[in-house]
């Protein structure tokens, strides 16, 4: 480098660094520091690239975010590596609940409805959505000139047999399908639901990407019935990449979709809108190992490490080439009470072990510092319409004397109460050795059995076996899917109050938001009075990727849109 | 020699049957339910039995003894329970990474093994000696997933010299194949060299000491030949058992170097099988590995012939 192209850049180095710390400041907006950046002779990329290794890792997340939030001004080209926690055991939405199949599947498939930017449900395949009067019908007309990456065009006898294969093997889906009383083809491009009685939740169950009604050929489905699909050339769907080599605990390939036809739009709209396919290939690695992971991430092995803990964030904040950024809460973490077992049945019990709980210690316990946690009692995050402080006056009780007092009202004697806990999620761990110390100071004798996480589930499912399980709760758009509200009485702990199960029923049946949110506020009121769980509070993760990424939008919940993305490379 | 080895072969079977037995019990006797992981963590009770009826794992255990054991007589391990492909396939699909790793590592620890002990040996209570003695002892004391974990961040991480960790096919890219099979295949041999150094150093000592050794230095022989010739060829015959050995520990070390360095090998197909509870894998690969190292150590056997003439194969 001549010695005036040297000072050039260091002066547009002092120029990024002083924006940075103005932006840090607050005393920027977005729009003046691409300003500033543009009076710097820097365009996107390189402001993006600069910023990184000048800034420090939230900051230089924020300004990336800023000087990348055009989504229609990526680099199509490259591939996107990423590694993964390990892999699935297949690629069949319809048939698992897995969140890994969920995140891979978002890649190659589409369902009739996706979520927009605040996770209502939006059209996906679906053109027009017409509902009758008395909510009992509801008709879907199919865009046009959608193919799947087989060459098949979409049409709705797909669609059909994609919701009823669906309908028989998901939760969500049959409950969807109890409550219809015929799906009808209209014609090849609309379907029509006749429900029994109004169904409110039917677009969020469409929408939803955990076990997701997504929609293939009805001629693999017809071949595969309701048996997992396993051969990966039957892997087909609508969605911008379509997947074209799985080698088994080596990489998942995802190749760009020529043919895909997205949304009509010109922009992204949350889950769906217009899909860009930046990337020609995405590398799904599973690397098992966090050590693994974050190392391959600092060499530029990967672009992108999911499932990295917390503690990784002081390490990797400044590393060079490595945006480290904390997110908004999305996880809750619980422990869940067994009201089939003689301890947990009765009611004052569980309302010793509510009263004997400190909350932040056993947080930070399994989150780690504070910038990662956050007391809340909403089962509902605050980033959706829903988050209420409904029966807050019962979270975080913290009052050892209360408790005791319970345990007497309860005749306790001295049961050892059954926790189950695993260390392969190390939060659940760190959080079940404080509970139990917590416990054990208000007079409960606690027996920790720290088990695998597959063990776990097993034993999790019988009733005479357990006691309390500490566990941790998903990002979720609507009550519903809060795993012991939309499986009240199924879910391990068995929530069964008469009233609850009433008031659930209720939630999932109408249609208006209002009611809804006024079912769910009573709802979480009886959570903390009947006590089938002890909600412990949010917590973040940390996004850890290479600075070479753009396009992160910052919506993440349901999963990354590797879609958007591109590579500054 | 040929009557020799039919009669090893043939002990191989109660060693498959014992090895079976005692795995199929450990596997099925640990809890652990492989419906729920496949499922994920809010499939109904409803949908895990339904799974497990297909898959099943419904039926008693000796019903399901005897189906997976004849099937093992027939070389056919089942179908893999998350893979939904076959163990012989998933097996196949994994071993030319651990094969190849295992003889990697092997190299690295022969390379390195041998030449520090014969070394130690002949500059014996020297400060050359005292530093490969430590050296030694360091390298059969450090763990490999430690060892490794350095060496990735010295030289992917620091100096990007080689990858992370990952696999590429020998046929598909030489160069890359080696370059991202030269870090695990080191932390896996160096940890086995230093046990080896040491026994080639005690057992070069002994040699050295002896009649025929002092008759050849006497004759005026220079001190390479004697080495090389006439002394490290007898001290090698120990060794070879404990090469034999190492293949065994080094086919058990690859489980966790291939965790460490993302290598898709029969060692991260078992740590991955047992934490999905993927029954028909975890038995097959074990298995596999048992079969392994019983014909290894057959193969040592016979070379024992060729080290030493005075050893008869087979002789009662």
């Amino acid at each position: 480098m001549s010695r005036r192209t040297g000072k050039a850049a260091s002066a547009v180095g002092r120029g990024v660094g002083a924006l940075l710390a103005e932006w840090e400041q607050g005393q920027l907006s977005r729009r003046s520091v691409l300003r500033r950046a543009a009076g710097l002779g820097l365009g996107v990329p390189a402001l993006a690239a600069l910023a990184a290794h000048a800034g420090t890792g939230q900051v230089s997340a924020a300004v990336l975010r800023a000087a990348q939030d055009d989504p229609s001004s990526g680099t199509p080209g490259g591939t996107l590596r990423v590694a993964t926690i390990g892999e699935p055991p297949h690629l069949d939405e319809h048939q698992s609940t897995a969140e890994l199949i969920a995140v891979l599947g978002y890649c190659a498939y589409e369902g009739l409805f996706t979520y927009d930017a605040t996770y209502q449900p939006i059209p996906e395949l679906v053109e027009t959505h017409t509902v009758s009067g008395d909510g009992l019908t509801h008709t879907m007309t199919l865009r046009k000139g959608v193919t799947f990456h087989n060459g098949e065009a979409l049409k709705a006898a797909d669609a059909i047999a994609s919701v009823q294969r669906w309908g028989r093997i998901s939760g969500v889906g049959k409950r969807l399908m109890a409550k219809t009383r015929e799906l009808a083809q209209i014609d090849d491009a609309t379907l029509e639901f006749r429900l029994s009685e109004p169904y409110g939740t039917i677009l969020t169950a469409l929408a939803h990407n955990t076990q997701a009604c997504t929609i293939h050929p009805k001629s693999i489905l017809d071949a595969a019935g309701d048996q997992p699909i396993t051969d990966s050339a039957r892997y087909v769907g609508t969605g911008p990449y379509r997947l074209v080599e799985w080698q088994r605990d080596a990489a998942m390939r995802f190749e760009r979709f020529d043919g895909y036809r997205s949304a009509p739009g010109e922009a992204p709209v949350g889950y769906g809108g217009k899909k860009y396919a930046y990337v020609d290939r995405i590398e799904f690695v599973p690397v098992p190992d966090e050590a693994a992971r974050v190392a391959g991430l600092q060499a530029g092995d990967y672009h992108l490490a999911l499932d990295v803990g917390n503690d990784q964030y002081e390490i990797l904040r400044d590393a060079p080439g490595v945006v480290a950024e904390i997110l908004t809460p999305t996880n809750w973490d619980v422990f869940f009470l067994n009201w089939k077992a003689p301890l947990m049945g009765n009611l004052a019990m569980r309302q010793a072990v509510q009263a004997a709980l400190d909350h932040t210690p056993i947080l930070q316990s399994g989150r780690g510092g504070d910038e990662f946690i956050r007391l809340d009692p909403g089962l509902m995050m605050q980033q959706t319409p829903w988050h209420t402080t409904a029966g807050q006056e019962h979270y975080n009780v913290n009052d050892p004397a209360l408790a005791k007092q319970k345990l007497q009202e309860a005749g306790y004697t001295g049961t050892p109460i059954r926790f189950m806990t695993t260390q392969e999620y190390s939060y659940m761990y760190g959080e079940a050795i404080v509970a139990k110390q917590q416990l054990e100071a208000a007079g409960m004798v606690v027996d920790l059995q720290v088990i695998d996480w597959a063990t776990l589930l097993e034993r999790r499912a019988k009733p005479e076996e357990w006691d309390i399980f500490s566990t941790g709760h998903g990002f979720v758009p609507d009550p519903s899917q809060i795993s012991y509200v939309g499986q009240m009485n199924e879910y391990p702990g068995w929530w069964s109050s008469e009233g609850s199960l009433a008031l659930a029923a209720q939630l999932l049946a109408a249609a208006d938001f209002d009611t809804r949110k006024g079912l769910f506020d009573r709802i979480q009121t009886a959570h903390y009075t009947e006590i089938p769980a002890i909600k412990i509070g949010d917590s973040s993760n940390v996004s850890f990727r290479s600075d070479a990424i753009g396009g992160w939008d910052g919506q993440f919940e349901r999963g990354i849109k590797f879609w958007n993305l591109w590579l500054n490379e | 020699m040929a009557a020799y080895i039919l009669r090893r072969l043939i002990l191989v079977l109660p060693v498959i049957l014992v090895v079976g037995v005692v795995v199929f019990a450990l596997v099925h006797l640990t809890p652990g339910e492989p419906a729920a992981v496949i499922l994920g963590d809010r499939a109904t009770a409803e949908e895990i039995a339904r799974l497990r009826d297909q898959l099943g794992l419904n039926d008693p255990l000796p019903v399901q003894f005897v189906r997976w054991f004849g099937g093992v007589l027939r070389l056919d391990f089942g179908e893999s329970i998350f893979l939904g492909e076959s163990v012989t396939r998933s097996l196949l699909g994994r071993v030319q990474p651990t094969v190849l790793l295992t003889l990697y590592a092997l190299c690295f620890q022969i390379l390195i093994g041998v030449p520090a002990g014969v070394l130690a040996a002949v500059r014996h209570n020297s400060p050359v000696d005292r530093v490969l003695t430590v050296l030694a002892i360091s390298g059969a004391s450090v763990p490999t997933f430690f060892l490794g974990i350095l060496l990735i961040l010295v030289f992917a991480v620091r100096l990007r010299w080689l990858p992370s960790g990952g696999y590429v096919p020998f046929t598909e890219d030489p160069i890359a194949h080696l370059k991202g099979m030269l870090l695990p295949a080191f932390a896996l041999g160096f940890s086995a060299a230093g046990l080896l150094a040491r026994l080639v150093r005690s057992s070069m000592l002994d040699v050295l000491r002896e009649d025929y050794v002092r008759t050849a230095f006497a004759k005026g022989l220079p001190e390479g030949l004697v080495v090389v010739r006439h002394a490290l060829r007898n001290a090698l015959i120990p060794a070879l058992t404990v090469i034999g050995t190492s293949v065994g520990a080094l086919l058990g070390g690859a489980v966790v170097t291939e965790t460490v360095f993302t290598i898709p090998g029969m060692g991260r197909l078992v740590v991955q099988s047992i934490a999905r509870r993927d029954y028909p894998v975890i038995q097959g690969a074990i298995m596999t590995i048992a079969v392994t190292y019983v014909l290894v150590n057959l193969l040592v056997d016979l070379l024992y012939v060729y080290a030493d003439p005075r050893v008869r194969l087979g002789g009662g």
